[in-house]
C-alpha cells in the first residue's frame, strides 16, 4: 500500500515538473502556429494548425543547409571533445606523473577565461591560417574543452580503484585498459557529455558568425538571426525556425540517452 | 628495458598532448594577448593606442559600476547555482525510479537546453510581461518583473535555472547509473527510507559528479550574460548588470577592449580562487 | 613548507607551457598581433582581393544586418542591381544584427578582409569616419555626375561630417507617436487628433485611464534614441562643437542648455501620474503592450508601422513625436537607421563598382520598392511620385504622417543629431539614469548631472584613445 502511494506520488511529481519545464517549449510551438493578431491577444493555444510560418522561415533562411552544417560541426566537435577529454582525463585520474595537479589546474583555468576576451584573437588566428569560411574554422577551437576533461576525470574517479589494480597485476597495458575496460564503464558520463557538448555547439552564434561569410557555410543559430528584423520582429517565423532546429537536437538527446542509461548494471563492477 | 622505463615516464603526457595542443593554440595564446592588452588603452578598432600600466585595473577598482556588477554576479551565482543543482538532483532522482514513461520525462527535462536563446527570450518576454504576462495573471499581481530593480535579478535567475536544469539533470542522471544497485538492496533490507537511502548512499556515491557540477555551475553563473543581454540589458538601475555583461559591453559596445581585458583578468582570478577553495573543500569531504 | 614548493612548481609549469604556447602561436600568426596596424591590414587586404569572376565581372561584397522582411528586400534590391547590368556582381552577405555586424567589421579591419560595401547603423558613423578604412561617398559623386540633391537634405545631414557626406543613407526611420483609435473613441477623445505635446499626452492618458478605456495611457521604452530626439525637438544640441560636427565633441551640451533636465522632469512627471507605464529598455516589450491593447499610446520607430498594423486588432492612428517644449520652432526629429559605407580595399575597379551599386540604391524605383516592402523612408523624394508609391501611400495614410513629419523638420545642426564615438555607451548610461529617476533613486537634476558626467568621461576617454 505504501509502495503504491509512493509510486503515485512519483508520477504526480514527474508530471508536475514536466509540465512546468515543457510549457515554455510548448508555447514556442504554439506561437509558431498563430496568426499575427493571435500572438498579442494573450492566448496560449493557437486557433489552428497552419504551416505558414514554417514556410516563411524556410523562405527567409535555408535551414536545411544550416542544419547540415551544424550537424557536421556539432558531431565533429562532440567526437573531438570526448576523445581529447577522455584521454587527458584518463591520465589525470589513473596515472601518477610529475606536475599532474599543476597541469590539471592549468587546464581548468581555461574554463575561467571569458570567451569575449579571446574571441577576436582567435578570429585573427583563423584568418592567418587561411581557414576563414571553412568547417575547420568552425570546429578547430572547440575540439578540446576543459569541461570535457574535468567531466571525464570525475567519471573515472568514480570507478573503484580495485579494477585498475587488478588490471596492473594482469599486465594489462594502459591503452588497452583505457579502451576496453575504462571507457565502457563510463559510458553514461560519455553519453551525458555527448549530449551537452552537441547542444552547446549547436547553440553557438558569435563564433560561426565571425568565421563564416557565405550563406552555405552558416549554422542554425545564424539562421534564426536572419529571421529577426531591426526595429520590430515577427516572432512567429523565429519560433517556427526554433522548432525546425529543435528536431535534430531531440534526436541527439535520444541517441545520447541510450548511452546515458546503458552504464553499469549491478555486478559488472565486481567482474 | 630502459626504453620501457622512458615510455613509462612520458606515457601520461602523451594522453594529455591532444587536449593541450588545442588549449595552447586557442586558449592559452589568446589569453596571453588578453593579459598584454589589459595594460593598454585601445583604439575603437582594438589596436593598442598607448600603454597605461595598471591604469585599467585602477579604474576598475574605483569604478562603482564594476563593484556593483561583482555584487550582482555573486548574488546571482548563489541563487542560480543552488536552485539549478537542487532542481537537477530532484529531477534526476524522480525520473530514475522504476516508472513508466521515464524516457519521455527525461527528454522533457533536457529539452530547455536545446531551445535557442532567441526563442527563449521571446517566450520569457511574454511570461514576465507586466501587463500581459502569465505570471502576473496567475499571481494576480502587477509586478514589473523585468523593470523593477527588486525583481529583475530574480526573473533572470528563473530563466537561467530553467536553461540550466538540463545540464545538471543529465550529468546527475549519468552519475546515478553508476551507483551499485546492491548498495540499495542492502539499504532496503536494513529498512532505510527514501530519504535515508539517498542521503547515505546516493549522495556519497555521486559526490564526484556533484563536486564537478558545483564548480561548473559557479563558473557558468559568473560567466552568464546572454540572458541579461536579451532580457534586461543590465538594467533596471544596474540591478542585473553581471560581470560578463559588463565585459561584453566594454569590449563590443564601448570599444574599450583594454578595459574589457583587465576586467576579464579580474574575473579569471576570482574564478580561480573560488575553484581552488572548492578543491580544498573537496579534499575534506570523504566519499 | 612542502605545500609552498608544490605551488611554486605549479606556477612554473603554468608559465612554461604558456611561453611554449606563445612561441607556437606566433609562428603561425605572422603580421598580426592582437590588433595589426592599419598598414599591415591594408597590405593584406590587397593580397586578399578576390579574383574577378568569370566573364570579367567585378565581384563586390555587401555586408548587411537586415533580417526578416528587410533582409528579403535587401536581397531583392541586390538582385535587381545584378540584373540591371552585366559588369558588376554584388554578393550580399547577412552578418548578424547591427551590433554583431560592427564587431565583425572591426575584426575584419584588423585582418584585412573587409567587404567592399558595408551597412552601418547611425550611431556607428563616428567610428567609421575615424577608422580610416572608409571612402567618403561624396568623393565618388563626380565620377558618375551624381546629383547630391537626389537624397533629401535632412537625411544626408546626419551622415555629413565636416561638410562631407561620408555614407549613403540606406534604411531611414524616425520616431513617431502611435495610438489606439478605438481606445480614443471609448475615452471620448477625438480619434483623429493625437496629442502634440507631452502636456497633452498626460491629459489624454488621464482621460483614457479614468474612463477605463485602457489600463495604461502612454508608454515608451527606456531608449537613448528618444532622449536624443527630444533634445533636437527643443532645438538644442546634445554635445558641444555643434553636436560634434564642426570639431570632435569634447563634452555634452544638454546639461548646460537645460534641454536634458526638461526631458527628465517631463517623463518623470508622466510616470508618477500613474497614467503611464514603463515596460523597460527592450522596445519589443513596449510594442507588445501596445499591440495587445494594454497601452493606448506609444513612441516607436516609423519603420514598425507595417508590423503594428498587422499585429493589432484595433485601428491605429499616428501623430508627430510629441514635443516637450511647444514653443521650440527650429527643432524636429533626427533620422535613425543605417547607411551604406564604401570600404577602402585599395582596388580601383571595386571602388567604382561599389559606388555604382550605392548609386543604384538611390534611384526612385529602387527606393519606392525598398520603402514599400520595408516601411523605411524612401530617401529619394522622387520615389514618392512613382505610381506604385502613390497607391501605397493612399492605402496607408499613416505613412503620410511619417513623411510629413520628416518634411516639416528644419535642416540644421540640431536635427542633424549628435556625432559621437561613444553613442552606444551614452545610451546605456542614459538607461541607468532614466531607470534611477523612475524608481526614485535620483531626482531629475541628479539624473542629468549623472548622465552628463558619465558621458563626458566616456568622450574624454574616446578622444584620448583615437589621438
Amino acid at each position: 500500500m505504501k509502495n503504491k502511494m509512493a509510486k503515485y506520488l512519483l508520477y504526480i511529481l514527474n508530471i508536475f515538473f514536466a509540465v512546468i519545464i515543457i510549457s515554455p517549449v510548448l508555447y514556442c510551438f504554439n506561437v509558431s502556429m498563430m496568426t499575427m493578431k493571435e500572438v498579442f491577444s494573450g492566448g496560449f493555444w493557437p486557433k489552428q494548425l497552419i504551416p505558414d510560418n514554417y514556410i516563411k522561415a524556410l523562405q527567409l533562411a535555408p535551414f536545411f543547409t544550416f542544419i547540415k552544417n551544424s550537424l557536421i560541426v556539432s558531431c565533429t566537435v562532440t567526437f573531438g571533445q570526448i576523445v581529447t577529454g577522455a584521454l587527458a582525463a584518463y591520465a589525470f585520474s589513473m596515472m601518477k606523473f610529475r606536475g599532474r595537479n599543476a597541469l590539471f589546474l592549468l587546464m581548468l583555468a581555461t574554463m575561467m577565461i571569458p570567451s569575449q576576451a579571446i574571441i577576436i584573437a582567435n578570429y585573427l588566428i583563423i584568418c592567418d591560417l587561411g581557414l576563414k569560411n571553412t568547417y575547420t574554422a568552425l570546429i578547430l577551437p572547440n575540439v578540446a574543452s576543459a569541461f570535457a576533461v574535468f567531466n571525464m576525470r570525475q567519471a573515472f574517479l568514480q570507478l573503484p580503484m580495485e579494477i585498475k589494480e587488478a588490471a596492473d597485476i594482469d599486465g594489462c597495458g594502459n591503452f588497452r585498459f583505457f579502451c576496453f575496460i575504462a571507457l565502457p564503464l563510463v559510458k553514461p558520463s560519455m553519453g551525458a557529455l555527448g549530449i551537452y557538448t552537441f547542444l552547446q555547439s549547436w547553440n553557438h552564434y558569435l563564433w560561426p558568425l565571425l568565421v563564416t561569410d557565405s550563406v552555405n557555410m552558416r549554422t542554425v543559430q545564424i539562421g534564426l538571426g536572419m529571421l529577426q528584423g531591426a526595429e520590430s520582429t515577427d516572432f512567429r517565423p523565429v519560433m517556427a525556425g526554433s522548432m525546425i532546429i529543435l528536431v535534430p537536437s531531440i534526436l541527439a538527446f535520444i541517441l545520447g540517452q541510450k548511452q546515458l542509461i546503458s552504464g553499469l548494471t549491478s555486478g559488472s563492477v565486481k567482474g | 628495458m630502459k626504453k620501457k622505463q622512458f615510455f613509462r615516464v612520458i606515457e601520461p603526457y602523451l594522453y594529455l598532448l591532444p587536449a593541450m595542443f588545442f588549449f595552447s593554440a586557442f586558449l592559452f595564446w589568446p589569453f596571453l594577448k588578453t593579459i598584454w592588452l589589459s595594460f593598454a588603452m585601445t583604439t575603437p578598432l582594438g589596436a593598442v593606442s598607448s600603454f597605461v600600466g595598471l591604469g585599467n585595473y585602477l579604474s576598475i577598482f574605483t569604478s562603482q559600476a564594476f563593484q556593483n556588477s561583482l555584487f550582482v554576479s555573486f548574488k546571482y551565482a548563489v541563487m542560480t547555482v543552488t536552485c539549478s543543482i537542487v532542481m537537477g538532483f530532484i529531477l534526476a532522482i524522480i525520473s530514475n525510479e522504476d516508472i513508466k514513461g521515464k524516457n519521455l520525462f527525461r527528454t522533457f527535462y533536457a529539452l530547455p537546453m536545446a531551445i535557442s536563446a532567441a526563442a527563449a527570450s521571446v517566450v520569457f518576454m511574454f511570461i514576465f510581461h507586466s501587463s500581459l504576462g502569465i505570471i502576473n495573471k496567475v499571481l494576480g499581481t502587477h509586478i514589473g518583473w523585468l523593470t523593477d530593480p527588486k525583481y529583475a535579478l530574480n526573473a533572470v535567475t528563473i530563466v537561467t535555472v530553467w536553461m540550466n536544469i538540463g545540464l545538471n539533470f543529465i550529468f546527475l542522471t549519468a552519475a546515478l547509473q553508476s551507483v551499485p544497485l546492491d548498495l540499495y538492496e542492502c539499504a532496503a533490507i536494513e529498512g532505510a527510507g527514501f530519504f535515508a537511502k539517498h542521503k547515505h548512499i546516493t549522495i556519497p556515491c555521486i559526490s564526484p559528479t556533484l563536486f564537478f557540477l558545483l564548480i561548473i555551475n559557479v563558473i557558468n553563473a559568473l560567466q552568464a550574460y546572454a540572458q541579461v543581454k536579451l532580457m534586461t540589458q543590465g538594467g533596471p538601475s544596474g540591478s542585473t548588470n553581471v560581470i560578463v555583461y559588463q565585459i561584453y559591453q566594454e569590449a563590443f559596445m564601448n570599444s574599450r577592449f583594454g578595459m574589457a581585458c583587465a576586467e576579464s583578468i579580474v574575473l579569471f582570478i576570482i574564478l580561480m580562487v573560488l575553484t581552488l577553495i572548492q578543491f580544498r573543500l573537496e579534499k575534506k569531504v570523504t566519499y | 613548507m612542502k605545500r609552498r614548493k608544490k605551488w611554486l612548481a605549479a606556477i612554473m609549469a603554468a608559465v612554461m607551457s604558456m611561453t611554449l604556447a606563445a612561441c607556437g602561436g606566433s609562428a603561425t600568426s605572422g603580421g598580426t598581433t592582437a590588433a595589426g596596424s592599419s598598414d599591415a591590414a591594408t597590405t593584406k587586404a590587397a593580397a586578399d582581393t578576390q579574383a574577378p569572376a568569370e566573364g570579367g565581372k567585378t565581384v563586390i561584397t555587401l555586408w548587411h544586418a537586415m533580417g526578416g522582411v528587410n533582409g528579403e528586400a535587401t536581397e531583392a534590391l541586390v538582385k535587381a542591381f545584378n540584373e540591371s547590368q552585366n559588369e558588376i556582381e554584388v554578393k550580399s552577405e547577412y552578418q548578424g544584427k547591427y551590433d554583431d555586424l560592427i564587431t565583425k567589421l572591426k575584426a575584419a579591419m584588423q585582418s584585412g578582409s573587409m567587404p567592399d560595401v558595408c551597412q552601418m547603423y547611425d550611431i556607428g558613423t563616428k567610428f567609421m569616419t575615424d577608422s580610416g578604412h572608409a571612402i567618403p561617398v561624396q568623393d565618388m559623386f563626380a565620377t558618375t555626375n551624381f546629383d547630391p540633391s537626389t537624397v533629401m537634405n535632412i537625411i544626408t545631414s546626419y551622415y555629413t561630417v565636416n561638410g562631407k557626406q561620408m555614407s549613403m543613407p540606406f534604411n531611414v526611420s524616425t520616431p513617431m507617436l502611435y495610438y489606439n483609435k478605438d481606445v480614443f473613441k471609448a475615452a471620448g477623445l477625438d480619434p483623429n487628433t493625437p496629442p502634440k505635446t507631452f502636456d497633452e499626452v498626460l491629459e489624454f492618458s488621464k482621460k483614457i485611464v479614468e474612463s477605463k478605456a485602457a489600463p495604461v495611457g502612454y508608454a515608451q521604452a527606456i531608449y537613448g534614441w528618444f532622449f536624443e530626439q527630444q533634445i533636437a525637438g527643443q532645438g538644442k544640441y546634445y554635445a558641444n562643437n555643434e553636436n560634434g560636427r564642426k570639431a570632435p565633441a569634447t563634452e555634452v551640451d544638454f546639461l548646460n542648455n537645460g534641454a536634458g533636465l526638461k526631458i527628465f522632469e517631463t517623463w518623470k512627471k508622466l510616470m508618477d501620474s500613474g497614467y503611464a507605464d514603463n515596460y523597460g529598455s527592450t522596445t519589443a516589450d513596449t510594442q507588445t503592450a501596445f499591440f495587445s491593447g494594454q497601452a493606448a499610446m506609444i513612441i516607436e520607430s516609423t519603420a514598425i508601422l507595417k508590423t503594428a498594423t498587422e499585429s493589432s486588432d484595433f485601428e491605429i492612428g499616428t501623430g508627430y513625436l510629441p514635443k516637450i517644449d511647444a514653443s521650440a520652432t527650429d527643432g524636429g526629429v533626427i533620422i535613425g537607421g543605417a547607411s551604406l559605407w564604401m570600404m577602402d580595399n585599395k582596388d580601383e575597379a571595386k571602388k567604382n563598382a561599389a559606388w555604382k551599386f550605392i548609386e543604384f540604391t538611390t534611384t526612385p524605383d529602387s527606393q519606392a520598392t525598398w520603402s514599400m516592402s520595408t516601411g523605411y523612408f524612401a530617401v529619394n523624394p522622387k520615389a514618392y511620385e512613382t505610381p506604385a508609391m502613390k497607391d501605397f501611400i493612399a492605402q496607408n495614410p499613416n505613412f503620410t504622417t511619417a513623411i510629413n513629419q520628416l518634411k516639416d523638420t528644419p535642416v540644421n545642426g540640431y536635427t542633424a543629431g549628435v556625432l559621437s564615438g561613444v553613442a552606444t555607451e551614452s545610451r546605456t548610461i542614459f538607461n541607468e539614469a532614466m531607470e534611477k529617476t523612475y524608481d526614485g533613486t535620483y531626482t531629475p537634476e541628479q539624473a542629468v548631472s549623472f548622465l552628463a558626467e558619465k558621458v563626458n568621461a566616456a568622450i574624454v576617454n574616446y578622444n584620448s584613445s583615437t589621438k
